[in-house]
């Protein structure tokens, strides 16, 4: 055998190997689990830098502390900050639009298909006109508005502004959220699905996990909680495989990240600060300085730790079949234990919303407690319209005002009872109905200056870094000699600082990005209209179809928990501040944007 | 006249489809969207409710301004205008001293705008000055003179601006206006007085201010006076008559000798200035704690130089104008009415929009609603796949679990408990005191540990007649605060000088002080940790918000006096003694009718604040 014919034949060879194992490891790197590893691997760092730079962790430590107070004087200088600011600007603006193009590519798609549909005759159907068409539909609107004048009253008083890191905190944190939720919804394979989807001609549209089919197909049969399609599969099976197809779960991996990561702070950092006290008992500040912003932290672990043990959209699959008594009980007992593949996985769930619990009642942070609350009962809302809770989505409008009465009559009989009584959790939470308690009581006289100094400048405020100081000058109640609260309100440091209009962009930006927005309604084909009438024209009785026309809406998915996670650090910022903190600032932003990622795909 | 006719009808049809468009938007909101049309407007409707509430219960009013003088730098100005004074108002224009800023000014400007006087602040130029000054201060007095002069010239730019600007304002009285200067403010006033005669105030009030080199002339006359008796030509210095000049001054002062002060108070005096010179024992040059009842002081005397002795006797207070402000449920029933009319509107308007459906569509009741998925409100009607009875629908109710029934049963059980439990807790304290609402509060409203207290008091027939909240009051705050506080009392003496809310017969009035002035004074003493210096702080703040006054017309109860903040000094030692008992401390009036403190050894008489009248 000749030597170079052997010599081919090894290098051949060793090609076709190393081919071959070229494919394997292309295949093992864009499988679902690699996607799903390095997710998580990019969340973790991000996630945990986020929340403990600027921990005391780091701060007493040596060599990191001293590369934090670089930093530290590089952000308050004001030669280098006006460039870092407008750097955040740019960015921010720069994901905003590239969010919104990514939007309107999809969106082109889609109105190409719906003209041609339309032109089809009677096979097609009606689309009402999306709500998100209009641009101050979009949040983005809003929070370029917010950025853009933020960023205005900041060359209009730099000197005094480039004093503190306000603006710099608002504009390179927001542009973090959006950094979070471009990379999330950065799918450019939903392009090529909706263009596969048109090709085929189905009678679906699927455009960026937007999914709208005429009422023939989407007519479900229901099987004892489980819906069944014309089809033969189910509903929660093709919303598993819709899962599998979007790839990772980031938001998911961001939730469950923050949970564990705040769970190792609150077992891990069990003593507080020997200067924050309630009634001779040590607040928890865990790595932070102050127990409030611990206690917000712990509340909004709480909340997604809790969310995180409900069944998701993910864990479809194993959603029961119940009927008889007290369905609701069983549903949720089966929902929490009978399923053998999550079950470790919720019980760890549950270890953690335990741990994390018990770190935010030792905080006393009443400004957490009602936030965590306040994010339960989002969870509750979302969790109404969850499509397997069927019985819980009979349940909650019939006893919503029985429990809300039920509720309110509780509250004000602890009010009453625990004024002097109970333990120190329970007096804590009762001291808000305190008269004599100056803790909340300066709250409300900071609230009322700031309203006031609204009142005076209210379209461009008093600039950057200047209320705190005029409010203790020229607003502060003589009766108050601590006048530091106004900084514990974000929301009254916006409106005074840059008025009334930037409170109203971000007033709006919260809220598009939090309510669900009204959804493009299937109207009904002109047949089936017909078929609605009777011989003689008059209007049947036959009761309305069901309206869960997508399901994948109805259901408690990780976006979902990551905008409870936001509300309840929205909630901690009326109280206690903490917008411009990075700990709690960032992982607002982060959650909002994640959860509104979703909202964008659904609307 | 035919193209007229149409312009108008079309103008009309546009004024038409305008209105019309103007009622379709919120309606179609209201439809379309109404969880977050309803929560958009009711938020705005607080929020506005809550705005315009806190506006009136403010009781001042803040212009910020620039003044342009040609030459310098622009200047921020502020004005702090009171709203219970009546108009045009008397002016103050304060400067602050080396270092400070506009910013910084608010408590004092605020302090003497209290006593119904306008008070404008200034950002002016004190760079050069300030190299000036530390040149003065190394000895190197020509060279400091020179700076000291070009930073005046800016600065005489920017004041002569702002009282340009003053002297345009029609809530200025311009016959009324005093200059306040502190420090290096007081340099400066001085010195622009002596160069602008023409423009000198009615009163210059100097702060710790020292000797300025422009009265080097004038002490040379003063002097030439001491030899020939009188002058040879009349002073610049006292070019109009009216103007008089208060120094006040630290004892004890490192930037300025308190000499520097006494030369400047015999230099004016000499040169026919009337002049008033004012030590304040123990002081440095900052005032320390002092600093805001020295600026209130300032304020009583700006206010009686300028309007009169009498200007006192109507004096009105913040917290009496405050009282009278609207409460803010007021301002919330928009929001009230919204949230209790948004059921109706929004059930009137389904129905319309439905009648107005084609008969296919019309068995879709709310149709935007129903169809979308859109998470549905609590007003909203239940969809049918919640099983219950829908009017459009036809559906039948879906029949109840057990635990449902149970649920309706306990929400009414729980509501009427919490009720009774509130009605309990506020009606009795609001009747007056007899045996039966005494017998009430001994069994609900009074905590086992201050039973005692409570019987203490109750044995006093001055009680007779009273509002039970009052004797509550003091029995809950006085033992609350007595947790509090880091010393010790004995239990008679806490009874008899601290529980006790009987001072003197004359001021004790419906004995209703109590919270007020605990209130006011507990947060400013809650780390002192002895009466000593607890005292000293109440004394000091006392004086800081009320004046010591004579004539007729003061008020003369504890509450009174505190609600107007003006007393005679018998009111001013009863209120004292009330302020030391509701922070714990125990007091009573001595033999000369003094406020008395118990050290925890002896009686002691009470510190006195700085300034007295």
């Amino acid at each position: 055998m000749p030597v170079g014919h052997s010599w081919k034949t090894l290098i051949g060879w060793a090609c076709d190997v190393s081919r071959g194992h070229l494919r394997v490891l292309w295949r093992v790197l864009t499988s679902h689990s690699t996607k799903k590893v390095f997710g998580f691997a990019a969340v973790v760092p991000v996630l945990a830098l986020c929340l403990f730079v600027d921990s005391a962790l780091i701060r007493w430590s040596g060599f990191a502390a001293e590369v934090l107070l670089e930093v530290d004087a590089a952000l308050l200088d004001g030669g280098t900050q006006w460039m870092l600011l407008a750097c955040c600007g740019v960015c921010l603006a720069t994901l905003v639009w590239v969010r919104r193009r990514g939007g309107e590519r999809v969106g082109n798609l889609e109105s190409d298909f719906r003209n041609r549909l339309q032109a089809g005759g009677e096979d097609g159907f009606e689309l009402s006109i999306r709500e998100s068409d209009l641009i101050w539909h979009e949040p983005g609107t809003w929070l370029l508005g917010l950025a853009g004048l933020a960023a205005l009253r900041y060359a209009m008083n730099y000197d005094r502004a480039a004093r503190s890191t306000q603006a710099l905190a608002l504009l390179g944190l927001a542009a973090l959220g959006q950094a979070a939720a471009v990379a999330v919804s950065w799918e450019p394979h939903r392009v090529v699905k909706a263009r596969n989807l048109e090709s085929k001609n189905t009678n679906k549209i699927e455009v960026g996990g937007n999914k709208e089919a005429p009422e023939e197909v989407q007519k479900s049969e229901t099987e004892g909680g489980v819906e069944r399609r014309d089809d033969g599969t189910t509903a929660v099976q093709e919303r598993w495989t819709r899962a599998r197809e979007r790839g990772p779960d980031i938001r998911g991996a961001v939730a469950g990240t923050l949970v564990v990561l705040l769970a190792c702070v609150a077992v891990f950092c069990r003593e507080g600060m020997p200067e924050f006290h309630y009634r001779s008992r040590a607040r928890l500040t865990g790595l932070w300085d102050n127990p409030n912003v611990f206690g917000a932290l712990m509340a909004m672990g709480t909340v997604l730790a809790i969310a995180m043990v409900w069944p998701s959209e993910a864990d479809g699959e194993d959603r029961p079949n119940v009927s008889g008594g007290s369905r609701c009980l069983n549903l949720i007992a089966h929902s929490v234990f009978h399923s053998p593949r999550s079950a470790m996985k919720r019980a760890f769930w549950l270890a953690a919303a335990v741990v994390l619990a018990t770190g935010l009642l030792r905080s006393y942070s009443r400004g957490a407690w009602f936030g965590a609350a306040v994010g339960l009962a989002y969870l509750g809302w979302q969790l109404q319209h969850h499509p397997g809770k069927r019985e819980l989505r009979i349940l909650f409008p019939r006893l919503k005002l029985n429990c809300l009465v039920c509720a309110a009559a509780l509250a004000v009989v602890a009010s009453w009872s625990l004024r002097h009584a109970g333990g120190p959790v329970a007096q804590r939470a009762a001291s808000v109905a305190n008269s004599n308690d100056f803790s909340w009581r300066n709250r409300v006289a900071s609230w009322e200056g700031a309203l006031q100094m609204m009142t005076e400048r209210p379209f461009f405020g008093l600039g950057w870094n200047r209320p705190q100081w005029v409010y203790v000058q020229f607003y502060g109640s003589s009766s108050v000699p601590d006048r530091g609260a106004l900084q514990l309100n974000d929301y009254l440091i916006l409106g005074t600082a840059l008025g009334l209009p930037v409170l109203f962009c971000f007033a709006s930006y919260v809220g598009l990005s939090l309510c669900p927005r009204a959804k493009a309604k299937p109207l009904r084909t002109t047949q089936e209209r017909m078929r609605q009438q009777s011989g003689d024209g008059r209007q049947k009785t036959e009761p309305p179809a069901p309206p869960a026309l997508d399901f994948g809406h109805w259901t408690l998915d990780s976006a979902a928990v990551c905008r409870a996670g936001a509300v309840v650090l929205l909630v901690g910022f009326w109280f206690d501040g903490g917008l411009f903190k990075l700990a709690t600032g960032a992982t607002f932003w982060i959650l909002l944007e994640l959860g509104r990622a979703d909202t964008d795909e659904r609307a | 006249m035919s193209e007229l006719d149409s312009t108008a009808e079309s103008a009309e049809v546009h004024r038409g489809c305008f209105l019309s468009a103007l009622l379709r938007v919120p309606l179609r909101l209201c439809v379309k969207i109404p969880v977050r049309f309803f929560g958009a407007v009711l938020l705005a409707l607080l929020f506005v409710g809550a705005l315009v509430w806190a506006a009136g219960r403010d009781p001042f009013e803040r212009r910020w301004f620039n003044v342009h003088p040609a030459g310098a730098a622009k200047a921020e100005c502020i004005a702090i205008l009171p709203k219970m004074a009546v108009r045009p108002l008397p002016v103050v224009v304060y400067l602050h001293g080396s270092g400070g800023e506009l910013l910084g000014d608010g408590n004092e400007l605020r302090q003497m705008a209290e006593m119904g006087i306008a008070a404008v602040g200034m950002e002016y130029e004190q760079k050069t000055e300030d190299r000036g000054q530390r040149a003065e201060d190394r000895g190197r007095r020509t060279e400091g003179r020179r700076q000291g002069a070009e930073g005046g010239d800016a600065f005489e730019g920017q004041f002569t601006s702002l009282l340009e600007y003053l002297q345009r304002q029609r809530w200025v009285d311009t016959n009324r206006i005093a200059w306040v200067g502190y420090s290096l403010g007081a340099q400066r006033l001085l010195s622009f007085a002596v160069r602008h005669p023409d423009l000198q105030p009615s009163l210059l009030v100097r702060l710790a201010g020292g000797w300025i080199p422009e009265l080097e002339q004038f002490e040379v006359q003063s002097s030439r006076f001491k030899v020939q008796g009188s002058l040879s030509r009349p002073s610049t210095l006292n070019s109009q008559p009216s103007t008089s000049v208060l120094l006040v001054h630290a004892e004890h002062d490192e930037v300025f000798p308190l000499a520097d002060a006494q030369r400047v108070a015999a230099c004016l005096r000499t040169n026919g200035v009337p002049v008033e010179l004012r030590v304040l024992p123990g002081e440095s040059h900052g005032l320390g704690g002092n600093r805001l009842l020295v600026f209130r002081v300032i304020g009583e005397q700006c206010l009686t130089r300028l309007k009169g002795a009498d200007a006192l006797g109507i004096y009105r207070s913040i917290l009496s104008w405050q009282a009278q402000a609207k409460p803010l449920w007021l301002f919330w029933m928009p929001a009230l009415l919204w949230a209790a009319f948004w059921p109706w509107l929004r059930r009137k308007l389904v129905v319309g929009q439905a009648s107005r459906l084609p008969p296919g569509r019309a068995s879709v009741p709310a149709s935007p609603i129903l169809l979308s998925p859109q998470p549905v409100s609590a007003f909203d009607s239940p969809g049918p796949e919640s099983g219950m009875a829908h009017p459009g629908a036809g559906g039948t109710a879906a029949p109840l679990f057990w635990w449902e029934i149970g649920l309706r049963w306990l929400a009414p059980i729980l509501a009427a408990a919490a009720l009774a439990q509130t009605a309990l807790h506020l009606v009795p304290p609001r009747l007056p005191i007899s045996e039966r609402t005494l017998g009430i509060a001994r069994g609900h409203l009074v905590q086992n540990k201050e039973l005692g207290d409570f019987e203490f008091l109750t044995a006093n027939p001055v009680w007779r007649g009273k509002p039970l909240k009052t004797l509550l009051e003091h029995v809950e705050l006085a033992n609350y605060n007595r947790e509090l506080i880091n010393w010790k009392l004995d239990e008679p003496i806490y009874q008899q000088f601290v529980l006790s809310p009987e001072i003197d017969p004359v001021a004790d009035g419906d004995l209703s002080w109590r919270r007020p002035l605990w209130e006011n004074f507990y947060p400013r003493i809650r780390k002192e940790q002895g009466p000593e210096a607890a005292a000293e702080i109440v004394a000091r703040f006392l004086r800081e918000r009320v004046t010591i006054a004579q004539g007729s017309g003061l008020a003369s109860t504890v509450a009174e006096i505190w609600r107007r903040q003006i007393a005679n000094e018998r009111g001013f030692e009863a209120v004292y003694v009330a302020a030391l008992r509701s922070v714990g401390v125990a007091s009573r009036l001595g033999p000369q009718s003094q406020a008395e403190f118990w050290t925890g050894a002896a009686w002691q008489a009470a510190p006195r604040p700085l300034i007295g009248r």
